[in-house]
C-alpha cells in the first residue's frame, strides 16, 4: 500500500537529482572549453576592443573584408622576426613525428623481446623498466646537456629525437597489452613456415599490436608536441618548436593582444582538430591507464 | 615421432632466446647512453666543485679554446721590475714562443666576443626596429638606412661608417624612454645595494669558514669620542653657517628628526648612543657629506650645488651603521639586489606586476639614506624637495609609469638598445690591435659568434690559424707552460729558503729580546685611566704585545722576524703545491671533487637553503592545492557517470570536452591565463578585471599577490587534470565486478553505502596510481609557472624572500641554464639529486601506505606458514 507513493517520490527525486547532475556536468564541460572559445574569438578582434570588454563572439568584418581583423592580426604577428609559425610548426612536426615513430617501433620491439623470449635476466630487466618509469626525466638534465654538448648535438633536434628509442612507460604498457593480445601459436606457425625472427615481428606481430601502438603513439606524439622544458634548454633559435615560439609571446614586447591571441590560437587549433578526430581513442587510452601524468 | 619434434623445438627455443637480447638491445643501449649515463654524471656533478663554473664549462671539450678565452696569462707570465717597470721575464715568449703583441690578438678577440655576448650588435629584430622607425621622422637619411640594412644582411658592421653612426647616435638622443630611465635607475640602485650591503653582509658571515679579515672593532663609543663627531654640532650651528641656502638645507635635514635644528640633534645624539643606529642618522650624515642638493643662485643666474661638509670618520661610521642597521633593514624589509636584478636583467618582465612593491621598497631605501641619489632642489621659499624631473628619481619615474599605465614602445627601446650595442661593439673593436689586424687583411667580425648560446669554435679556430697562433697555444703547450711555471716557482722558493732561513734564528733572538719591553708597558696600564681601561678591556697581554709590536720603524724587530718566517712558510707551501698558470681560471682543468660540499652548501648557507627548500615547498603546496579539488571533483563526476540509475545521456561528449584542456600545450594555457589575469589601471584591461568591475568590485593586481599567483597556478593545474583523473576513475569503477553491486542491492544497500563499502575500497589501487603519477608530475611542474609569470611576487620563506611560484625545476633551470654569468652547475645537480631522492621516497611511501593490507597480511601468513612447515 505504502509502496507506491514512495516509489513515485523516489523516481521524482531521481529526476531532480539528474537535473542537478546535468547542471553541474554541463557547467564543467563549458568551463573546460570556454577559455579556448574566448581565445579564438579574441583572435578576430583588435587589441583595443579585446581590452575593452569580454568578446565571446567573433568580429566578422573589418572594412568590408571577411575576418579582416583576423588577417591583420596574423600579419602583425608573423612580421616579427622572432615568431615564425611555419618554422615552429615544421620543427615541432619533425621532432614529434620522428620521436613518436622511434618510441613506438622500439618500444614494441622491446616489449616483444621481453614477452616472447625467455632469456636470462628477463624478469630483472622488466622490473628495472617498471622501476625507472617513475623517475622524472628532468632530473638528469645537467648531465644530459653536458653529454649533448660533448656529442656536438646541442642546438639540433637530435637530443629530442634519439632518446625516444628508450621509453620505459611505453614499453610497460605495450607489454601489458601484448600479454593478452599475442598468442604464441602465431609465432610458432611463422617459424615453422621458415620466417626469420625480425620478419615475424615486423610483418606478423606488429600489425596485431597496431591498436595498442596507435594509442601509445598518440600520447607519445602529444607529449613530444607539448614538451617545453627540455626544448627550451636544448634547442637553438633555428630549431625552435611551436611551444617555444608561443612562450615568446609572454614578454609583453608588443602590446598587440590581437596578435598574441592569434598566436596562441594557432598553436591550439592543430591539437583541437586532431583531438576532435581521435578523442575516442585518446580517452580509451587514458582509461586504460596508458598515460603518465 | 613425438620425441624428435620435441627435441627440435627445444633446440630451436634455445637458439631463439638470443633474439631476446637482440630485440631489447636498442632500448638498453639508448637508455644507458641517454638516461642512465646523464643521471650518473648528474650525481657526479652534484659532488663536484662547480659552484663557480662559468658558462664555458659546457664548452670544456675544446680545452685550448677554453684557456684562450678564460685564461689571460699576461699577468702571470710577464714579470716586471717594480721600480723601473721593465720586463724582466717574458714567459709568453719563453714558453709559447710568441710575442706579447701577438698574444694580444687572442685577448682582443675575446674582449670583443664578450661584448657581443653581453649585447649583440647584430640582433636582427632590433636592427629591424631601426629600419622601421628610422625614416618615420625624417631624421635619418635613406643612405644610412640602406647601410644598416646591408650590415644586417652581411653581418658586417663596417658598412655603418662613422658618418652613419653619428647620424644614428644623434637620432637616438631624440628618444629617451621612460622604461630605459627606470631600468637605468634600477641598475644604479642594484649596484649600490650589491656593493655596499649584500657583499658586506656576506663578508661578515665568513661563508667559506675562513677567518674574516680584521673585524671592524669600531663601537658607538668610538664614534661618540671621535673629534669629528664632537665638533659636528658646532659645524652645523647657525653661527658657523653663513650661506642662506646651506642653512635652509640644514633645516630641511633637521625636519627629518624630532629636533628644531641639526645642532640640537647632534648634541642629543652625543648623549644617546642609541640614536646612532637609527637609519635617519646615517641619512643625515650621508647628506651632509654628499648633499646632492642645489639652489638657484640669482646673482649668477644658475643652479648651484650645496657645499658638503667634511666628516673625518665617514668610513668607520658607515661600517658601524651597516653592521647595526642597514643589514637588518635590507634583510628584513627590502628584497635584496637579486630580486631587483630580475626587474632589470632581461627587461622582459612586466614591471606593472610589482610596481607597488618596488616603489615602496625604493622609497624606503631613499628614506634610510642607503641610496642617496635623488637631487634635492630648493624652491623660492627656501624649502627643499626631491627633484621632480630628475631621471634618477626612481620614485617619480615609477609614479609616472604607474599613472600613465605606461607600456613601452618596444620599437623605440629596441632601436635604442641596438644603437648602444653597436657603439659598444665598435668601441672595443676599433683599437690598435684591430687596426693591426686590418692591416694584415683580417676582419675579426667574420670569426665572431653572434646571437648564439655557445662560441662557434670552428670559426674561432679559423681566426687562430690566420693569426698563426694555432700551433703556439695548444692544450699541451698550456700544460707545458703550467709545468714550467710551477718549476720556476719551486726554484724561486728554494732560493728564498736558502737565502732567508739561515737569518731567522738571529731575527728571532732580536725580537724575543725586545718583547719584555712591551709586556712591561701592558703591566703599567692604569685601570683608572679611561683610555688605559679601554685597552685593558680590549686586549689580553698577548694580543696587546702583538698589536703594538708592529711599528713603522720596526724598532722591536717584530716585522723583520715575521716577514722572514712568513716568506719561508710560503716558500715551503709553494714547493709542496705550486700554483701554476691554471689557478686563475674559474673552472679548473679537472674540477675538484668535494663530496657532499654542494649539499653542505645547500644546508648551511641560509639563502641557498631557503631558495631550494622554498622551491620544494612551493611545488608541494601548489600540487596539493590543485590536487585536492581535482580528485574530489573527479570522484564525484565519476560516481555520477557510472551511476546506472541516472541514465545520463551525452556522456561521451562531456568526457571529451572535459579532457580537452589536458591535451593543449601547457605553455599556451599559461600565457593565455597570464593575459586574462593581468592588471592595468587604464581604460583597457583584462578579462578578470572586467569581470570584477561587472560585479562592482575594484580592480585587483593578481600577480602582485603571492597567494593569488599561486592559486592561479593551482587552478590551471586543477582545470587541466580533473578530466584525466575522472576518466581513469570511471575506468576503475566500471572494471569492478557487477555482481558485487547486485548482491549489495539485494542486501538493501543504498547508493552511498555501495559507494563507500564497495567502490571506494576497490578503487584504492587506482587512486594510488592517480596520486603517485600526479605527484611525480606535480614535482616536475615547470611549464605553467614559468610562463605564467617569470618575475612572480615574492613570498617570505623561513625569513628570506623567494619567488611565490618558483618550482624545483624552475630553480634548477635558472641555476644551470640561466643567463647569469656564473652557472651553479654543482648546486643545480645537487638539487636534481634531491628531487630524484624525494620522488623515490614519496612513491615508495605512498605505495607502502596504500598497499592492500589484506593481501600483505595473507602473503605474510603464507610466508610464516612456509617457514613453520620447513
Amino acid at each position: 500500500m505504502s509502496k507506491e507513493p514512495k516509489l513515485r517520490s523516489k523516481s521524482g527525486s531521481i529526476a531532480a537529482y539528474s537535473a542537478l547532475v546535468y547542471v553541474v556536468v554541463i557547467f564543467f564541460a563549458i568551463l573546460a572549453i570556454i577559455p579556448f572559445w574566448y581565445m579564438f574569438m579574441n583572435a578576430t578582434w583588435d587589441s583595443y576592443n579585446i581590452q575593452k570588454g569580454i568578446k565571446l563572439w567573433p568580429k566578422l568584418f573589418k572594412d568590408g573584408r571577411f575576418l579582416g581583423q583576423l588577417t591583420d592580426n596574423w600579419k602583425n604577428l608573423t612580421s616579427r622576426a622572432s615568431f615564425s609559425f611555419a618554422r615552429g610548426f615544421w620543427n615541432s612536426l619533425v621532432i614529434s613525428v620522428s620521436s613518436t615513430a622511434l618510441t613506438v617501433y622500439f618500444s614494441a620491439l622491446t616489449a616483444y623481446g621481453l614477452t616472447v623470449y625467455d632469456f636470462k635476466g628477463r624478469k630483472l630487466i622488466f622490473t628495472i623498466i617498471v622501476g625507472v618509469m617513475m623517475v622524472p626525466t628532468a632530473v638528469n638534465i645537467t648531465g644530459f646537456y653536458r653529454l649533448m654538448h660533448g656529442m656536438g648535438l646541442l642546438g639540433t633536434k637530435w637530443p629530442l629525437i634519439l632518446p625516444a628509442i628508450a621509453a620505459p612507460s611505453t614499453v610497460f604498457f605495450i607489454k601489458q597489452s601484448l600479454e593478452t593480445s599475442l598468442s604464441k601459436e602465431i609465432i610458432e606457425a611463422s617459424r615453422i613456415d621458415g620466417a626469420g625472427e625480425f620478419f615475424t615481428f615486423n610483418r606478423i606481430c606488429l600489425p596485431i599490436m597496431l591498436p595498442a601502438l596507435a594509442t601509445q603513439g598518440i600520447f607519445s606524439f602529444l607529449g613530444s608536441w607539448n614538451n617545453f622544458f627540455a626544448p627550451s634548454i636544448l634547442l637553438n633559435d633555428a630549431n625552435k618548436t611551436l611551444p617555444l615560439m608561443v612562450a615568446q609571446l609572454y614578454g609583453d614586447r608588443y602590446q598587440d593582444y590581437g596578435a598574441i591571441n592569434i598566436g596562441l590560437s594557432a598553436s591550439v587549433l592543430p591539437i583541437v582538430i586532431v583531438y576532435a578526430f581521435l578523442q575516442k581513442y585518446i580517452i580509451q587510452g587514458v582509461a586504460a591507464g596508458g598515460v603518465k601524468e | 615421432m613425438a620425441r624428435p619434434t620435441n627435441q627440435n623445438t627445444k633446440r630451436k627455443g634455445m637458439s631463439y632466446t638470443k633474439f631476446g637480447y637482440i630485440f631489447i638491445a636498442p632500448f638498453v643501449i639508448v637508455y644507458c647512453i641517454f638516461s642512465l649515463y646523464p643521471l650518473l654524471t648528474t650525481f657526479w656533478y652534484s659532488a663536484a666543485n662547480m659552484q663557480k663554473t662559468t658558462a664555458a664549462f659546457w664548452g670544456f671539450s675544446d680545452k685550448d679554446v677554453y684557456y684562450d678565452r678564460y685564461l689571460d696569462v699576461t699577468p702571470i707570465l710577464i714579470e716586471t721590475d717594480d721600480e723601473t717597470g721593465e720586463v724582466v721575464f717574458d714567459g709568453i715568449k719563453e714558453y709559447f714562443g710568441v710575442s706579447q703583441e701577438d698574444y694580444a690578438k687572442i685577448r682582443y678577440f675575446f674582449s670583443i666576443q664578450d661584448q657581443v655576448d653581453i649585447n649583440d650588435p647584430f640582433d636582427a629584430e632590433r636592427l629591424k626596429s631601426i629600419v622601421k622607425l628610422g625614416p618615420k621622422d625624417g631624421l635619418i637619411t635613406k643612405a644610412t638606412i640602406d647601410k644598416v640594412q646591408k650590415a644586417v644582411d652581411e653581418k658586417d658592421l663596417s658598412y655603418i661608417d662613422v658618418a652613419a653612426m653619428a647620424e644614428l647616435t644623434a637620432w637616438d638622443d631624440q628618444y629617451s624612454n621612460l622604461l630605459t630611465d627606470i631600468q637605468g635607475a634600477l641598475g644604479f640602485y642594484n649596484s649600490v645595494l650589491k656593493d655596499q650591503i649584500v657583499e658586506k653582509s656576506s663578508d661578515s658571515e665568513g661563508e667559506d669558514g675562513e677567518e674574516a679579515a680584521e673585524p671592524v672593532s669600531i663601537t658607538a663609543e668610538d664614534i661618540l669620542s671621535n673629534a669629528g663627531f664632537i665638533n659636528l654640532p658646532e659645524n652645523v650651528s647657525d653661527e658657523k653657517v653663513t650661506n642662506e641656502a646651506q642653512r635652509a638645507f640644514y633645516k630641511y635635514l633637521a625636519s627629518k628628526t624630532d629636533y628644531e635644528t641639526l645642532e640640537e640633534y647632534f648634541t642629543a645624539a652625543q648623549e644617546d648612543s642609541a640614536m646612532l643606529s637609527d637609519p635617519t642618522f646615517y641619512y643625515i650624515i650621508a647628506r651632509l657629506k654628499n648633499p646632492n642638493a642645489c639652489y638657484y643662485d640669482a646673482e649668477n643666474d644658475m643652479m648651484k650645488d650645496i657645499d658638503k661638509i667634511t666628516i673625518s670618520f665617514d668610513k668607520d661610521l658607515q661600517n658601524y651603521l651597516i653592521e647595526n642597521s642597514w643589514v637588518d633593514i635590507v634583510n628584513s624589509e627590502i628584497p635584496t639586489y637579486a630580486e631587483i636584478d630580475k626587474y632589470i636583467g632581461e627587461g622582459d618582465g612586466d614591471l606593472h606586476d610589482i610596481q607597488d612593491q618596488l616603489m615602496e621598497d625604493v622609497q624606503k631605501l631613499n628614506d634610510y639614506g642607503i641610496i642617496n641619489n635623488i637631487k634635492l632642489v630648493m624652491d623660492e621659499e627656501g624649502n627643499f624637495a626631491p627633484s621632480e624631473n630628475s631621471k634618477e628619481n626612481l620614485v617619480v619615474l615609477l609614479q609616472e609609469y604607474k599613472d600613465k599605465n605606461f607600456y613601452p614602445d618596444q620599437t623605440e627601446i629596441d632601436s635604442h638598445n641596438q644603437i648602444a650595442a653597436m657603439q659598444d661593439y665598435t668601441r672595443v673593436r676599433d683599437t690598435e690591435v684591430g687596426a693591426a689586424l686590418i692591416a694584415d687583411g683580417i676582419k675579426v667580425d667574420k670569426y665572431l659568434t653572434f646571437g648564439e648560446k655557445n662560441l662557434n669554435i670552428d670559426k674561432y679556430r679559423e681566426y687562430k690559424k690566420l693569426i698563426k697562433l694555432d700551433q703556439a697555444f695548444t692544450y699541451d703547450k698550456y700544460k707545458e707552460a703550467d709545468q714550467k711555471t710551477k718549476d720556476r716557482e719551486i726554484e724561486k722558493a728554494n732560493a728564498t729558503i736558502k737565502e732567508i732561513e739561515p737569518q731567522i734564528p738571529e731575527l728571532q733572538k732580536k725580537w724575543e729580546a725586545n718583547k719584555p719591553e712591551l709586556e712591561a708597558q701592558y703591566d703599567k696600564l692604569d685601570p683608572n685611566n679611561p683610555n688605559d681601561a679601554k685597552l685593558l678591556k680590549q686586549f689580553t697581554k698577548e694580543k696587546y704585545v702583538l698589536r703594538y709590536a708592529d711599528t713603522p720603524d720596526d724598532k722591536y724587530g717584530y716585522a723583520a722576524y715575521f716577514k722572514a718566517e712568513d716568506a719561508v712558510t710560503v716558500a715551503h707551501q709553494t714547493i709542496k703545491l705550486p700554483a701554476g698558470i691554471f689557478k686563475s681560471v674559474n673552472a679548473k682543468d679537472q674540477y675538484v671533487m668535494v663530496g657532499f660540499e654542494n649539499f653542505n652548501t645547500i644546508f648551511n648557507r641560509t639563502k641557498t637553503f631557503n631558495d631550494i627548500a622554498g622551491a620544494f615547498v612551493t611545488t608541494a603546496v601548489m600540487w596539493i592545492i590543485g590536487f585536492i579539488p581535482q580528485i574530489l571533483l573527479a570522484l564525484l563526476l565519476s560516481a555520477w557517470f557510472t551511476d546506472t540509475k541516472l541514465h545520463l545521456k551525452g556522456l561521451n561528449l562531456m568526457k571529451a570536452l572535459m579532457y580537452l584542456p589536458n591535451v593543449i600545450t601547457a605553455v599556451t594555457v599559461a600565457i593565455f591565463f597570464r593575459r586574462i589575469f593581468s592588471y592595468s589601471t587604464g581604460e583597457a584591461t583584462s578579462a578578470a578585471q572586467l569581470v570584477i568591475e561587472m560585479f562592482g568590485g575594484e580592480r585587483y593586481n593578481f600577480f602582485q599577490s603571492a597567494w593569488a599567483t599561486r592559486l592561479i597556478v593551482c587552478f590551471i593545474n586543477f582545470w587541466m587534470w580533473y578530466g584525466n583523473t575522472m576518466i581513469v576513475l570511471i575506468a576503475g569503477i566500471t572494471s569492478i565486478n557487477e555482481s558485487l553491486y547486485e548482491s549489495a542491492q539485494i542486501d538493501g544497500a543504498n547508493s552511498f553505502q555501495t559507494y563507500t563499502k564497495i567502490t571506494m575500497p576497490l578503487l584504492r589501487p587506482i587512486l594510488l596510481y592517480t596520486m603517485v603519477t600526479s605527484m611525480i608530475g606535480g614535482l616536475q611542474m615547470f611549464d605553467i609557472p614559468q610562463n605564467l609569470n617569470m618575475n612572480p611576487a615574492l613570498i617570505t620563506f623561513n625569513g628570506s624572500k623567494i619567488g611565490s611560484i618558483t618550482t624545483v625545476l624552475m630553480f634548477i633551470n635558472k641555476q644551470a641554464f640561466g643567463k647569469q654569468d656564473l652557472k651553479q652547475v654543482g648546486v643545480a645537480s645537487a638539487t636534481s639529486i634531491l628531487l630524484f631522492i624525494v620522488t623515490t621516497i614519496l612513491s615508495v611511501l605512498i605505495f607502502y601506505l596504500m598497499r592492500d593490507k589484506d593481501a600483505a597480511k595473507a602473503a605474510k601468513a603464507k610466508k610464516l606458514a612456509r617457514k613453520a612447515g620447513a
